[in-house]
Parts: C-alpha cells; sequence; structure tokens
C-alpha cells in the first residue's frame, strides 16, 4: 500500500469517526460497521485514480446519514399519542376525570368514613329499643326511669344497657370556649358496649374516676380547637362542670339517631327526660333475632308496653351495601311484606 | 383499508431497487446513481416506516468471501405492497430498475 493510499484510508476513517459523532450512542457501533463494510466494497469497486474522489465522497455522505438517524431518534422520544381523537382517547380521560372525582371526594368531610364503614361497625349483639308507639326512629321514646328500671333488674336476652339523651333545644355553653354544643348525655359505658372504645381509642373509665369524660366530634375539635391533639386529656369546663376530653369522633362514625356535637359520658342516674337505649344481647337474645328487627315487651305491675329492637347493621352498611340491598328490596317489590318472628322478647320490669 | 404512504421518487426507486434484488446500500448507489448522503437517509426512513427491513449477513459467508460483512435490506408486505402503489404512481419504475417478477417474466 503507497502513502497515498494510507493516507486516503486515515482520510476516510476519519470522516467516518467524526461522522459517526453525530449518530445516537445506542446506534454508534452498528452505524460504523455498515459504513465501513459499504466502504471497503466502493474501494474495491473503483480504480486506483478513482478511489480518493469517489471514496471521499462516499464517506461525505455519511454525515446527513448520521444527522438523518439522530433526528428519528429524537422523534422517537416524542412519539404523538396513536389514539388521538380516538375512542381510546376518551376513555383515557373518562379514567382520568374519574380518578380525580374519586381523589376530590376522598377530601370531602366523612366521605372517607362512609367509604370505611366496617372500621367503625358496632357490635352486632347490640340493639337500639324504641317505644312501638313511634314509627320514627330518630324520636327518643324511652325515658331515663324506664331505662334505670331496666338495668336494675336481672335480664334474660339482655345483659347489658346504654342510654343517651341529646341536649338539642338547648345548646349548652362550653364556658371556656364561649360557643355552643349540642349534648349527647350519655351513660359511661356507651362505646363499650357499641364495641366503638377500642377503634375511637378512648382510655377506660376507672371506677374512681370522678370527673365526666367528654368524646369531641371531629367537627368541633377541628372548629374550636383547630385540631389539636394535645386537647385529649386536658380538662375543660362544659355546662359549669369539669370535664376531662376522651377522644375525638371521626367523621361518619356516630350512626345512632340524634345528631350531637359531643357525647358527655355521666353517671345514669344524672340522667333525665326521654333518649334512647341501647342494650346488649345474651345469647338467649341472639337466638330471638331471626332479622334486623324484633316486638319487646316490657311487663311491670300495672300494665305492659311494646317496643321494637332493631340491630344496627343497616346503619353501618357501606354507602355500596347500602345502594345494594335497597336495589334488591326494590327488585323484591311487593313479596317483602314485614318480616315476622317466631319469638317476642320480653323486657323485665323493676 | 390501512393507507398506503406516498413515497418521494426517490424513495420509490429505492424501493424499487430494492425489490430488484440491490440488497445492500453500495449495490443500490450503484444501481440508481444516487449518492450515499441520499440512499442511506432513504433508507432510514423506510425502515423507520416498516417498508424495508435490515439484517446482517453472517459472519461466516463474509470470512469465505474474505470481505467485511454486509448489512442486507430486504421489503417487508408493507414495502412491496408500497412498491406497487408506487409503481402505479411512477409508471417509469420498472423500466428503471427491472422488479425481480420483471426479470422472471
Amino acid at each position: 500500500m503507497t502513502p497515498h493510499e494510507q493516507l486516503l484510508r486515515l482520510v476516510h476513517t476519519g470522516l467516518l469517526r467524526t461522522a459517526s459523532i453525530l449518530v445516537p450512542r445506542t446506534a454508534r457501533a452498528e452505524w460504523l460497521s455498515e459504513w465501513r463494510s459499504e466502504l471497503w466494497h466502493v474501494r474495491q469497486s473503483a480504480d486506483v485514480a478513482r478511489r480518493a474522489r469517489e471514496g471521499i465522497a462516499f464517506c461525505l455522505g455519511a454525515f446527513p446519514d448520521a444527522l438523518c438517524l439522530r433526528r428519528l431518534a429524537q422523534q422517537d422520544r416524542t412519539p404523538i399519542p396513536p389514539f388521538h381523537g380516538s375512542a381510546a382517547q376518551c376513555l383515557l380521560a373518562l379514567s382520568a376525570v374519574l380518578a380525580a372525582s374519586y381523589a376530590l371526594s376522598l377530601l370531602l368531610p366523612g366521605v372517607n368514613a362512609e367509604s370505611h364503614a366496617s372500621k367503625y361497625q358496632i357490635s352486632p349483639d347490640v340493639i337500639l329499643i324504641q317505644g312501638s308507639s313511634s314509627s320514627d326512629d330518630t324520636v327518643p321514646t324511652i325515658s331515663a326511669e324506664e331505662f334505670r328500671a331496666w338495668k336494675q333488674r336481672r335480664q334474660r336476652y339482655f345483659d347489658n344497657f346504654a342510654f343517651y339523651r341529646i341536649a338539642s333545644n338547648q345548646p349548652v355553653t362550653a364556658v371556656n370556649s364561649g360557643v355552643h354544643w349540642k349534648i349527647a348525655h350519655a351513660s359511661p359505658n356507651l362505646f363499650t358496649l357499641l364495641g366503638l372504645e377500642e377503634q375511637l381509642s378512648l382510655p377506660r373509665v376507672g371506677a374512681d374516676e370522678k370527673t365526666p369524660a367528654l368524646v369531641l366530634s371531629e367537627r368541633i375539635w377541628r372548629r374550636d380547637f383547630h385540631a389539636n391533639p394535645e386537647i385529649v386529656g386536658t380538662a375543660i369546663r362544659v355546662d359549669n362542670r369539669t370535664v376531662r376530653v376522651a377522644g375525638i369522633m371521626p367523621f361518619g362514625t356516630w350512626r345512632l339517631p340524634g345528631d350531637a356535637d359531643v357525647w358527655l359520658l355521666e353517671p345514669d342516674s344524672e340522667n333525665a327526660g326521654k333518649g334512647f337505649a341501647l342494650a346488649h344481647l345474651t345469647r338467649l337474645g341472639t337466638s330471638a333475632m331471626l332479622g334486623d328487627r324484633v316486638p319487646i315487651t316490657s311487663n311491670n305491675s300495672d300494665d305492659s308496653n311494646d317496643y321494637w329492637g332493631e340491630t344496627f347493621r343497616e346503619r353501618t352498611r357501606g354507602p355500596q351495601r347500602k345502594l345494594l340491598v335497597h336495589v334488591v328490596s326494590r327488585r323484591a317489590g311487593s313479596a317483602r311484606g314485614h318480616v315476622s318472628f317466631t319469638a317476642r322478647v320480653q323486657l323485665l320490669h323493676a | 383499508m390501512a393507507l398506503e404512504p406516498k413515497l418521494s421518487h426517490t424513495a420509490a426507486i429505492i424501493l424499487q431497487a430494492i425489490g430488484g434484488g440491490f440488497i445492500y446500500g453500495f449495490s443500490i448507489m450503484e444501481m440508481t446513481g444516487l449518492p450515499s448522503g441520499t440512499v442511506y437517509p432513504a433508507m432510514r426512513r423506510l425502515e423507520r416506516d416498516d417498508l424495508i427491513r435490515s439484517q446482517w449477513e453472517r459472519q461466516s459467508i463474509a470470512d469465505a468471501e474474505q470481505r467485511p460483512a454486509r448489512k442486507y435490506y430486504k421489503l417487508t408486505a408493507a414495502g412491496r405492497s408500497t412498491l406497487e402503489a408506487s409503481r402505479k404512481r411512477y409508471p417509469l419504475l420498472d423500466r428503471l430498475i427491472p422488479s425481480e417478477e420483471a426479470k422472471s417474466r
């Protein structure tokens, strides 16, 4: 090989190497191999006089090729969506709207608690006792005296009772915050009976605890205490009484009749007026419940009163299950009559 | 029915050359008279559009012939149908580079 030919080879190689810098790194080695191979054929095809001219012209063509590969690689990095204006695009947009709506709905107060209703399930062995004279279960029908009488007597169907009464007409002033609350005056064992004590992280109230416990609704906790977690355990003045904040009731947890801002757990002897009674079923009581509702009779020395006992299954179902039950019951139509029971539960009066 | 891409005259000539059995870059250059700076970028675009497919020759074949391995190109099914459409658009293509079918007639 003559020095001239050697120099030509160096120029060819230099040109190809320089052009290869423009080629994307991943394709560079293969690109260079192809051009070297092709250059070999160019050299073989021409005589010595033409090699110089044709070889250099050929290698100069590597630059537009390298630039072309570079442009194609850049286009691959930013592909135009193939579904532009298509059904797939509509589905994607709808999915995005649905996802955004769901995310937004979770930010609404109570929605999260509704969707996680199973977390706050009331014990299935607990029923709400209501007077049979009222079909509206939001109206308090049980007097504190009646409740105390049932509680004092040993019962066959029930082994525990709780009572609450909501002072809804006369809002009570919380002295240290200067605001009005709707207070549910409740038995100290209310949340224990409902099976919510641990779920609400309420401390167990000792027998020697003389300061009544107060459970704040999340709404009040945020509004009047600025969501301060330190408030739990501190004593505050409510209606000229010192009470201790025992916990916070999350949005949507309270599913019993009556809307309260706070729950004041105080001895039953201090309660008066009409409210709501809850009872925990014994094994015998559970066997008497063949559905979600059972008739109850209370006998005393003068006469007998009729009541209804109702479980909380319907109240504590999540929104999806509620909808399902509603749809099924509508489809059942007139075939779905009232639920009948084989047993009538008896409440023993003191 | 899928729309076939409309090729430029140069791209159609290169496709016709590949369809005519000129299956590596330098042979296409020789057949068409087009410079390397035109042929190779055109082949990159044809390959991107799935009209042609490339494959390296086996090294043993190249070694036996004492030359570097070549990168061969061949038409895909889409390339054949596009070439067919291009022949209607450019009726002289077959005269410039006879296709394999024309040669065998």
